[in-house]
C-alpha cells in the first residue's frame, strides 16, 4: 500500500544518485534503488522531465522520490 | 518500521485459466494435466477432495464423471496481471511461479491493518481465490501458507487473522471458529507476527521446511527429529556436522531467521518510453502521421538500449485509440533488437496488422526480455575501385549515424581469406585491397 505525501526534501547525492534524505526530521540512508526510471508529462505544455527513484533506506522503509529538472526534490510516496 | 515479506498464491489459477479458455468447463469437476501429471484442479473437483498429489486414475476413482484437460491457456498474460496488482502496493514483487509471489512490505502501522488493507484490494482485483500470509521473512510466510492451505481456513477475506503467542494448533481461534463458515471466493489469511514465529513453526513438521528437498526431510526423521521445534534443539555443530552448508542453514530455519531478502524482480528491467499526442491534434488516423511522432520516441529508446549495453527481445505497446479502451500488443522477437529503425519496424509490424478502429492518441513503447547486446562483428568488405570513394563515404556515414561513429571503422589493409581471395580472382575486383567496415569495435 502506498501513502501520496508529495512534499519538498533536501537529498544528499553520490555520484549523482541519491544517497540520502531528510524527512520528519530524521535521515533516511539509502540502502538500494530498486528502480529508477524519468517520466514526461505534457510535453506539448513544455512540462520538465523528472526522474523518479523508488529506493530502500535501512531501516527497511520503501520510498518513491521524484527529482525535478530544476534540481528539487520530492518525496511523493511512502510504501506502508 | 517493520519489514514483513508476504506470501500470495492464487488457488485454482490454471483451472481457471482453462474455463476463461473453454466455458464449457464452467461450474465441472474437471483436471489440468501436464503430460500425465496433474498441476491443478478446478474447485468443484477439489469439493470432490480431489488434489494435485493425486494420479490421474485415482483421481477418476474418485470422480467418475471428472473431466482431464491437458493445459492449453498461455498462463503469463494472466500471470503478469496478478504480478501487476502485487507491484500497485510494493516495488518488491519476486514471482516464485505464475500463481504465486513473494512481496516485501515495509509496515509502519500494525500488521493487521495492514493486511486488512492488502486483502481487501486483493479481493477487489483478482478473479480467482487466493491465499495471504505475512510473516517477517520469506520461509516463514510461505510455510504459514502451507499451514493455512492444510488447515483450510474459510476465513472471510476482511478479517485477516493473527497467530497468537502460547496457541496450539488445536486450540487456534482460526481453526476452529471459522471452520464452518462457508467458502468464500475471497482471500485468507493468516498473519505471524515477529514475536510469535518461534511458537508457531515449533510445532510443525520437518516437512514444512519448503526451501529443503524431501531427501533433507527424511534425514532429519530418519535421526529422530520430527518437528521444527525439535529441530531447533540440535546443537548447531552437530547439523554443522551432519548436513555440511545446509545444517547451517536449518540451524537457523529452526530459528524462523531466513536471511534471504524479497527481490524486487517484478516488472523485469524494461525500455520504456510513452507518446502521448497532444489533445488538439485528435489523434493520428495513418501510419506516416504517427511516425514523425513516434521517431524521436523510439530514438530515445536506442539511445538508451546502447547506454545500457542491451537488446530487446520482446516488444510490447499499449495503444490509446480515441474514445476507445487501452489495446496492448505483445511480440516475442526473433531477433535481438537495438538500432531505431529495427525497433520503428517492429512497431510498424505490430501497429498496422489491423486497420485501427480510431485515431490514436497515446503509444507506450515497452522493450523486455533485455539482454546484452551481442558483441557481433559485421565487416563488409567494399570492393569498389578508388575512382568511386564519394559512395563509400556516404555509406560509411550513415552506418555511422546509424550505430554511432566509435563503433565503425575503416581499415585500408586486410589480410583476406583465401575464398575471399577467390572470389576476387572470379569477379575481377582483385586489384586493390579495398576498405573495410567493421562493426561492432571489438
Amino acid at each position: 500500500m502506498a501513502r501520496r505525501v508529495n512534499a519538498p526534501i533536501q537529498v544528499i547525492c553520490r555520484r549523482k544518485q541519491p544517497a540520502a534524505f531528510s524527512w520528519e526530521g530524521r535521515l533516511h540512508v539509502i540502502a538500494q534503488i530498486i528502480e529508477s526510471w524519468k517520466e514526461r508529462g505534457e510535453w506539448w505544455e513544455k512540462a520538465p522531465e523528472i526522474t523518479v527513484y523508488q529506493v530502500m533506506t535501512d531501516d527497511q522503509g520503501l520510498y518513491e522520490l521524484h527529482h525535478q529538472a530544476t534540481g528539487q526534490w520530492i518525496l511523493y510516496k511512502i510504501y506502508d | 518500521m517493520i519489514s514483513m515479506a508476504a506470501y500470495i498464491r492464487l488457488h485454482h489459477f490454471y483451472a481457471y485459466l482453462e474455463a476463461k479458455h473453454n466455458p464449457s468447463l464452467r461450474h465441472q469437476p474437471f483436471v489440468v494435466t501436464q503430460g500425465r501429471r496433474i498441476i491443478d484442479v478446478s474447485p468443484e473437483a477439489a469439493k470432490l477432495r480431489i488434489t494435485t498429489t493425486m494420479g490421474i486414475r485415482q483421481a477418476r476413482l474418485a470422480c467418475p464423471a471428472l473431466q482431464v484437460i491437458e493445459a492449453e491457456a498461455d498462463p503469463l498474460p494472466a500471470a503478469e496481471r496478478f504480478w501487476d496488482i502485487c507491484a500497485g502496493f510494493t516495488p518488491l514483487v519476486e514471482p516464485e511461479s505464475h500463481n504465486s509471489a513473494f512481496v516485501g512490505l515495509s509496515l509502519q502501522g500494525e500488521i493487521k491493518v495492514a493486511g486488512e488493507k492488502i486483502i481487501n484490494r486483493l479481493a477487489q482485483q483478482l478473479a480467482v481465490p487466493f491465499y495471504l500470509s505475512i510473516a517477517p521473512n520469506k520461509l516463514t510466510a510461505k510455510i504459514a501458507y502451507l499451514e493455512a492451505a492444510d488447515l483450510s481456513l474459510s476465513v472471510p477475506g476482511q478479517k485477516p487473522l493473527t497467530w497468537h503467542q502460547g496457541r496450539g494448533r488445536s486450540s487456534s481461534p482460526l481453526k476452529l471458529k471459522d471452520r464452518e463458515k462457508p467458502e468464500r471466493k475471497t482471500g485468507r489469511c493468516l498473519i505471524i507476527p515477529p514475536h510469535s514465529v518461534e511458537d508457531f513453526l515449533a510445532p510443525l513438521s520437518v516437512n514444512r521446511l519448503w526451501p529443503w528437498p524431501d531427501k533433507i526431510h527424511q534425514q532429519l526423521q530418519n535421526l529422530g527429529i520430527y518437528t521444527i521445534g525439535q529441530l531447533r534443539q540440535v546443537p548447531r555443530q552437530k547439523l554443522e556436522r551432519l548436513f555440511g552448508e545446509t545444517g547451517k542453514k536449518l540451524y537457523h530455519a529452526a530459528r524462523g531467521i531466513d536471511p534471504s531478502p524479497v527481490k524486487g524482480i517484478y516488472p523485469p528491467k524494461t525500455v520504456q518510453a510513452y507518446l502521448q499526442l497532444p489533445p488538439e491534434m485528435d489523434g493520428c488516423r495513418t501510419w506516416g502521421a504517427l511516425t514523425k511522432h513516434l521517431l524521436p520516441m523510439v530514438e530515445s529508446c536506442a539511445q538508451e538500449l546502447k547506454r545500457q549495453g542491451q537488446a530487446c527481445t520482446r516488444i510490447r505497446l499499449l495503444v490509446e485509440y480515441k474514445n476507445l479502451e487501452e489495446k496492448c500488443w505483445d511480440k516475442q522477437l526473433k531477433n535481438e533488437l537495438q538500432a531505431a529503425d529495427q525497433l520503428l519496424a517492429a512497431v510498424k509490424g505490430l501497429l498496422t496488422q489491423e486497420i485501427w478502429p480510431s485515431p490514436i492518441t497515446g503509444v507506450r513503447i515497452m522493450l523486455m526480455g533485455l539482454k546484452p547486446a551481442a558483441l557481433g562483428q559485421l565487416a563488409l568488405a567494399s570492393y569498389l575501385k578508388p575512382q568511386r570513394p564519394r559512395e563509400l563515404e556516404q555509406l560509411l556515414a550513415s552506418l555511422q549515424a546509424k550505430f554511432g561513429a566509435d563503433r565503425i571503422f575503416t581499415g585500408s589493409e586486410i589480410s583476406i581469406p583465401r575464398r575471399e581471395r577467390m572470389l576476387q580472382l572470379l569477379t575481377g575486383f582483385g586489384d586493390s585491397p579495398g576498405e573495410v567496415i567493421i562493426w561492432p569495435a571489438v
